[in-house]
């Protein structure tokens, strides 16, 4: 068994739109253990961010659930970051992530385009 | 198998001294709530939209004050303020911030209260009667306290800087259908502009999943 780590994107290109992905995991890996979120415009996702994240067809994360109680800042222990899933089996590994940008007035004037990068941190068979 | 899952309770406060009575369903399934997170943002958030420039400009005073308080006292009001106020509205978030660098003299020792803007109480139906109350605070004002590796380029914001969120720990038992919450808001009646924001209440719960 080892860990490995994957990383999926989704673009937000426009302000208050809902952007949704599904991602699919190898049939090699027994268990997702963590989860991150991410972005190259940090203020953005934390400010207006929210998901529902699935795995293998369960909510994880309902609709609503905030992007910031998903993310580290760089003050946190690099291998603590991660959000723990408690070894969850990833069944048929599909992940989907359902992202929904929700900029005020004022922020959509300003807004930019930015990335969302989805973490997991999981347990592969040799 | 034991899973844990959460439900979601968003409050819109639009006045000082708002009193908002909610209540937060917990499913037949539920075995015992483990948890509750709270968390407050703007509900037009401003921070976001306060400008890049804005905020580096900020961030190179404090590092030069660091050095020679004097010029970068005389320094902050040119810069930040003519950025400020080009967003008219922003008076609440951007102005914050502002005086917040005029209340520190732009150590990154100075500390600088959060914005605290009231309280939830939640109650069981069953015995264990009011089991938690928690304070929401709209933002953390002292996230690059003591830090001293912040640079114009990286400013500390709870975005970049801040910690891992933890909900608080309760154990009360999911017989309860319904929790009561109330809200409080705790802003001042009079004085600076009351904040308009949303509250979103978190209550993790444990149930039994049989499918895998």
């Amino acid at each position: 068994m080892q860990a490995i780590r994957k990383r999926f994107d989704i673009e937000i290109t426009a302000p208050n739109s809902i952007v949704t992905e599904t991602f699919e995991l190898e049939k090699t890996i027994v268990s997702i253990v963590g989860l991150l979120l991410t972005s190259d415009n940090d203020g953005l996702l934390y400010n207006n961010g929210s998901q529902r994240i699935e795995i293998n067809g369960e909510e994880i994360f309902p609709e609503g659930y905030e992007s910031k109680l998903l993310m580290s800042g760089v003050n946190v222990q690099p291998n603590k970051r991660f959000y723990d899933l408690e070894s969850l089996p990833p069944g048929n590994g599909r992940i989907k992530m359902e992202y929904t940008d929700t900029s005020g007035a004022i922020v959509t004037a300003a807004f930019v385009n930015y990335r969302v990068s989805l973490y997991l941190e999981c347990i592969m068979e040799d | 198998m034991i899973r844990e899952k959460v439900i979601i309770t968003k409050l819109a406060i639009s006045q000082a001294g708002q009193i908002q009575h909610f209540q937060v369903k917990i499913p037949h399934d539920a075995l015992r709530i483990i948890g509750i997170e709270l968390s407050g943002c703007y509900a037009n958030n401003i921070s976001a939209a306060q400008p890049v420039q804005a905020v580096a400009a900020v961030a190179a005073v404090k590092m030069q004050a660091a050095v020679q308080p004097v010029q970068a006292a005389a320094a902050v009001p040119a810069i930040a303020v003519a950025q400020a106020r080009q967003l008219k509205v922003a008076s609440v978030r951007v102005m914050t911030s502002i005086d917040a660098l005029f209340r520190q003299t732009a150590t990154p020792m100075s500390y600088t209260a959060s914005p605290f803007v009231g309280n939830v109480r939640l109650q069981s139906c069953e015995n264990t009667n009011v089991f938690f109350s928690g304070d929401v605070y709209l933002s953390d004002e002292n996230v690059g306290y003591g830090d001293y590796s912040v640079t114009a380029q990286f400013p500390a914001t709870a975005a970049t800087h801040g910690c891992k969120n933890e909900a608080y720990l309760v154990n009360t038992p999911g017989k309860t259908t319904i929790l009561k919450g109330i809200y409080r808001d705790r802003q001042p009646a009079a004085g600076q502009v009351p904040a308009t924001y949303t509250v979103n209440v978190y209550v993790w719960y444990e149930t039994i999943i049989t499918k895998l």
